[in-house]
């Protein structure tokens, strides 16, 4: 997935950011100054005489006081007066457990079939179930599959476990797995993840057991159907789409409440949970967009576990007692991006090669990211499916650079444009190091920051900066979708084209054999540190901030927070 | 009156249709909101197929034709993020940003008219200074800066208020405190000056004269005089109140279309941001509009023409 949660907090932290940095005493003379001169310019002004009309005098001023009560009785009716407010967080049996958590952005939908994006895939993880989902590692293990296998390469066998209920309380059968894909299907919905499941076809058997028929052979099809979230389709067609968006029904461990769009979503355990009722009662997730209100709110006791800590932040929450804050690894590769479609240097592989060799990805992971950080060989985090330990990652050797820079006609190095967006942990202050890690082997970086759509746009377009800071990651990504969105030919967020690497990920992606699979994407990884289509960098971590009383919760890879499994003291 | 109302609403009329126009400009030029409606694995062909039926490969003119087309009857088209239409989703977290102007105006009322009148009173006397100095202040502190501060100590410290939602009474008071502070301080700075101004007018020395008391000369023959001229300024920062809290609403994480605006320009969401142009752009020519009425009648001496 790519990077849709960053793209959302975005401009709220560069907001922050720069008012942080901003000089506040010379700012505040200056508009000091500004005001002193807008007061002489008043003084100037003509100011009419008393007209003597007291009745208008009196209508003007019943005005202004309408003005202002309407401005605020007229508001008076919205919906902010039925929540209850409390910050209880008495433990004590399950149903007066509270657990809340917060991240910089709301939901996109409630609705599955039109769920993208890190933060609403983490609340439909408590409100929904899935065939498979994936631990907090990154396995796949099954959820509302007792069994499955491949009978073909494109073939799946599922068995559904038995008395499974909907928070309706009906029973959830193979009809419902088979309404969810036909629906997501349906052209006529336009349905975002359509084309996500556009090549399936579910066949059902009989009430538990059903099979999926894919177009050609997709190995990744297990880690793609933990995000289709299985919706009941009884519900689904008495109430319609748009109704079942706001009022959602799933079979996950948690009942949708209410949601209150840009505040927050408010869920409760579900009793019938075939995974056994949650120790917690009360689950809520609230949206809080400012990184200073996020830390302020853990402070205060108002939230249990946040998201996005950033770095600068980490001492001061592990100073309090009762907190404390988490790095965590997660699927998010992180790489410099080459646009080798344009004319430059980069459409030599020794001058990619060199690149690799001039960056020290070690000093940046301790200087700039404190720790944060994981070094990654090419395009696999260690927990994607193939990853391949023996292939190891570029080792920092200037003067290798020099030679390969030498060897490609480059001796006196050249002048490149490197472009960073916010959104990636420490993004700009890494990119400043590679810059002068570049300059020391001869390439000058003009380092640009850029905003994150239009960064994507040019990318899609081609006419992106010869170098820029990507990031590839989320709940479902694995090798094939790396390589698929940012090293394939004609794919829209790519900027390489290799037919033959091209060839390798498509023979790797329809082979359903686990060993044979594991053979070509090895070949792959090694191909794609040869090819060197971009600065391989590093596997980036969350940072989470969290009250010590939760426990039994556990970071995950995907960046999702999810706490079905955990308790409070 | 008839004539100059309908001839000022035409003017609005114009002003909105000229907004909404550059903005609906501006956000073509842009970007392209398909390349974001879709999941990053959707092909090219895709695209293409989702840009025709969403009729982004028509002439500009015709988009923005079937642009206004809708807005007149306020459809917006439907929101790529939200999967609703646009003007649902403005209207929905309106009330939260009017309740917030509200407060605000409220407070800034509150504190701004007293303090105004005190320190004209009692100029360059010590209370005059504070007066000064804190509604300078006012005018200085970044609310962002402002905002957080108050978190730091009525929330983590004082634990009184909650650090940001909109979950109850308490919740308002640190952002409408936050974004009200700069009105305050422009309205007393103002009524300031004016009262200063008219209290050296002949009428003021004829109230004297005439051997009234000093609450009447004040409140009666300055005040009210210092009122109308403030009027003006008081209208526009009601629609800035509106309009602007983008950064106090971030702060407070209060939902409102301040911080909607912000999220949708990201996203590329550009129904939902033309919607939010569109309600913007009338309340500033409403309250405008108002303002000049309630000017001419304040003061019957500017004429309707």
């Amino acid at each position: 997935m790519y990077n849709k949660k960053c793209l959302n907090l975005n401009t709220k932290q560069q907001i922050s950011k720069k008012f942080n940095k901003m000089p506040l005493v010379s700012f505040a003379i200056l508009r000091c100054m500004q005001i002193l001169a807008d007061d002489n310019d008043k003084n100037q002004k003509i100011i009419y005489k008393d007209g003597g009309n007291k009745m208008k005098k009196v209508i003007s001023a019943a005005l202004i006081m309408v003005m202002v009560l309407s401005l605020i009785t007229g508001c008076s009716n919205d919906s902010s007066g039925n929540s209850a407010g409390g910050q209880s967080q008495n433990p004590g049996s399950s149903s007066s457990k509270e657990i809340k958590f917060a991240s910089p952005v709301d939901v996109s939908s409630l609705d599955p079939r039109n769920a993208t994006g890190t933060t609403t895939a983490q609340i439909l993880a408590h409100i929904y179930s899935s065939l498979l989902k994936t631990d907090a590692n990154g396995a796949i293990a099954k959820d509302l599959a007792e069994s499955y296998e491949s009978v073909n390469d494109t073939t799946w066998k599922f068995k559904l476990k038995e008395g499974i209920t909907f928070h309706d309380g009906s029973k959830l059968t193979s009809e419902d797995v088979k309404y969810t894909i036909d629906t997501i299907k349906d052209k006529d919905k336009k349905f975002k993840l359509a084309s996500d499941f556009s090549f399936m076809t579910v066949n059902v058997t009989d009430e538990l057991s059903f099979e999926i028929v894919t177009d050609q052979p997709f190995a990744a099809l297990p880690l793609r159907l933990t995000y289709v979230k299985i919706i009941p389709k009884a519900y689904v067609e008495r109430v319609g789409d748009e109704e079942f968006a706001k009022n959602p029904v799933g079979s996950g461990p948690y009942k949708f409440v209410e949601r209150k769009k840009d505040e927050k979503v408010a869920m409760e355990a579900y009793e019938n949970y075939f995974g056994g009722k949650p120790a917690v009662g009360k689950v809520t997730y609230l949206i809080i967009p400012e990184a200073a209100a996020r830390i302020a709110a853990l402070e205060a006791g108002e939230v249990d576990i946040i998201s996005n800590v950033e770095t600068s932040q980490v001492e001061r929450l592990k100073s309090a007692d009762n907190l404390d804050v988490i790095g965590n690894p997660t699927t998010r590769v992180i790489f410099i991006g080459m646009n080798t479609l344009i004319d430059s240097p980069l459409k030599n592989v020794k001058v990619r090669q060199a690149l690799n060799y001039a960056v020290d990805k070690d000093a940046i992971i301790k200087g700039v990211l404190d720790g944060y950080g994981t070094q990654i060989a090419t395009i696999s985090t260690p927990q994607y499916e193939g990853y391949d330990s023996s292939i190891a990652p570029y080792e920092y050797d200037p003067e290798k650079a020099k030679q390969l820079l030498t060897e490609a006609g480059y001796p006196n190095g050249f002048e490149l444009k490197l472009s960073v967006t916010s959104g990636y942990l420490n993004g700009q202050d890494v990119v400043q190091a590679i810059a002068a890690q570049l300059a020391e082997v001869g390439i000058k970086c003009t380092v640009r920051e850029a905003d994150s759509n239009t960064q994507r746009e040019q990318i899609a377009a081609g006419t992106v900066d010869p170098l820029y800071m990507n990031g590839i990651g989320g709940p479902y990504s694995n090798i094939d979708l790396v390589t698929k969105l940012s090293f394939s030919t004609g794919e829209r967020y790519s900027t390489y084209s290799n037919p033959d690497f091209d060839a390798l990920r498509l023979k790797a992606a329809a082979t359903v054999d686990k060993n044979e699979a594991a053979e070509l994407l090895s070949q792959l990884q090694q191909m794609a540190k040869d090819e060197a289509p971009a600065i391989f960098l590093y596997q980036q971590y969350g940072l989470y901030g969290y009250n010590k009383r939760v426990i039994n919760w556990t970071p995950r890879v995907d960046e999702m927070i999810v706490v079905t499994d955990a308790d409070v003291q | 009156m008839a004539k100059y109302l309908a001839k000022r609403l035409g003017q609005s009329l114009i002003a909105v249709l000229g907004i909404t126009l550059v903005v609906f400009l501006v956000l073509n030029v842009a970007g392209d909101p398909v390349q974001l409606m879709l999941p990053p694995s959707a092909s090219q062909a895709d695209i293409e197929a989702m840009r025709e039926e969403m009729g982004f490969n028509d002439p500009i003119i015709v988009q923005f034709g079937r642009f206004l087309k809708g807005a007149v009857v306020g459809d917006f088209g439907m929101s790529y993020n939200y999967n609703e239409p646009a003007m649902a989703v403005v209207l929905e977290r309106l009330p939260a940003t009017l309740k917030l102007a509200g407060a605000a105006l409220l407070i800034s009322l509150i504190f701004g008219i007293p303090a105004g009148i005190i320190s004209a009173i009692k100029r360059n006397s010590k209370t005059d200074a504070v007066i000064r100095s804190i509604s300078l202040l006012g005018q200085c502190i970044p609310a962002f800066w402002l905002g957080i501060m108050l978190i730091m100590i009525f929330s983590v410290k004082l634990r009184w208020l909650p650090t940001s939602g909109n979950d109850s009474w308490k919740s308002i008071i640190m952002p409408a405190f936050t974004l009200g502070v700069f009105t305050a301080a422009t309205i007393t700075r103002l009524l300031r000056s004016n009262m200063l101004e008219i209290m050296t007018k002949e009428y003021i020395d004829v109230a004297k004269a005439k051997g009234l008391g000093g609450y009447m000369i004040v409140m009666k023959h300055a005040f009210k005089n210092a009122l109308s001229s403030i009027l003006t300024v008081l209208g526009l920062q009601i629609a800035s109140l509106i309009g602007g809290a983008v950064i106090t609403e971030t702060v407070f994480g209060w939902p409102g279309i301040g911080r909607l605006a912000v999220q949708s320009i990201t996203n590329s969401d550009f129904m939902v941001v033309e919607a939010i142009v569109f309600i913007m752009a009338i309340s500033f020519t409403l309250i405008n509009l108002v303002v000049d009425i309630l000017y001419c009648i304040i003061n019957p001496r500017i004429k309707m023409q």
